[in-house]
């Protein structure tokens, strides 16, 4: 691979890497809507898996974040590689 | 109480079906990390290194969602059968249908994804349900053979106008987000088998007929 053959397999990858972001910031939009609908029909109950769905949707939305921040973090680097490779 | 189990049974729906979107953000990230890890074959650049390290964590923990989302989804199924008994099952209606599943992988395919394996695999371990992934992968690769002679090197990885009924031909697991799973599973694998043999007779023709090509 010549150069510009590794900085076009890289742009490759970030494409998919910005696309799989994308994705999962509609899949996080998704889970809280579903997460407020929810929150708001079994707001006052006691049941224990009822509570145990609340606190996965609450997991989900830390996850997501941290998630999100390695997608950009690996397109940031990508970006880095290819100045540094001219 | 109707009302109320109709708004959970559209919460579960929702829920599985943003498990389903998680899941292909991962495959998403897999795809990146592969032409990452390819195009830094041999650096030891800093820069290069963190991008596959951090696309890779983005891949696993793209499925970690993938997997509290069904988990989520399991218990509220338990909570809306513990206050209406019976009312809910599985949501065949909050999965993709077939034809998306397929034109996916297909299309994942022809971007010269080398990690379909691990893609597969991921989203097998994530269902863990590897070994009936790898039955749906017999029974829907013997479908698409039949669909897609060999000889016909672009029909191999061309999306047939009117796709397999595969995923309704899967094992079912019982499980909505299983099932699609297995099926995106099943069918990506099985793509990448008949690209792999189309792949090995352009190779021999290429080998017979230009000694010069250089990859």
């Amino acid at each position: 691979m010549d150069v510009n053959d590794v900085k076009a397999t890289i742009r490759a990858g970030s494409h998919a890497a910005k696309n799989g972001a994308k994705t999962l910031a509609k899949a996080a939009s998704d889970a809280a809507d579903a997460e407020r609908l929810a929150r708001q029909t079994i707001y006052d109950s006691q049941d224990k898996n009822a509570q145990k769905a609340l606190d996965k949707l609450t997991e989900v939305a830390q996850e997501v974040k941290r998630t999100l921040r390695r997608f950009e973090a690996a397109v940031e680097h990508a970006d880095a590689y290819i100045r540094a490779i001219g | 109480m109707a009302a109320v189990v109709s708004q959970l049974l559209d919460v579960r729906d929702r829920l599985a079906k943003s498990a389903v979107t998680a899941l292909r953000a991962q495959a998403d990230a897999i795809e990146a990390h592969g032409k990452y890890e390819e195009a830094g074959t041999g650096s030891n650049h800093p820069d290069i290194l963190a991008a596959v390290t951090n696309i890779r964590t983005a891949g696993e923990k793209a499925g970690k969602v993938a997997r509290l989302l069904r988990e989520s989804e399991d218990y509220i199924v338990k909570f809306i059968n513990t206050i209406a008994p019976g009312s809910a099952t599985s949501t065949p209606e909050a999965m993709p249908s077939g034809e998306e599943l397929v034109t996916e992988a297909a299309a994942r395919e022809r971007r010269g994804s080398r990690y379909h394996r691990k893609a597969t695999e991921a989203a097998a371990n994530n269902a863990e349900k590897i070994q009936k992934a790898e039955k749906a992968t017999k029974e829907i690769a013997s479908i698409m053979k039949d669909r897609l002679r060999p000889g016909d090197t672009q029909a191999s990885v061309a999306v047939p106008a009117k796709p397999p009924s595969a995923p309704s031909q899967a094992p079912k697991s019982g499980h909505p987000v299983a099932d699609a799973v297995l099926a995106a599973a099943a069918v990506s694998l099985a793509v990448r088998a008949i690209t792999q043999s189309v792949k090995n007779r352009r190779e021999r023709k290429q080998s017979d007929g230009n000694k010069t090509a250089n990859n």
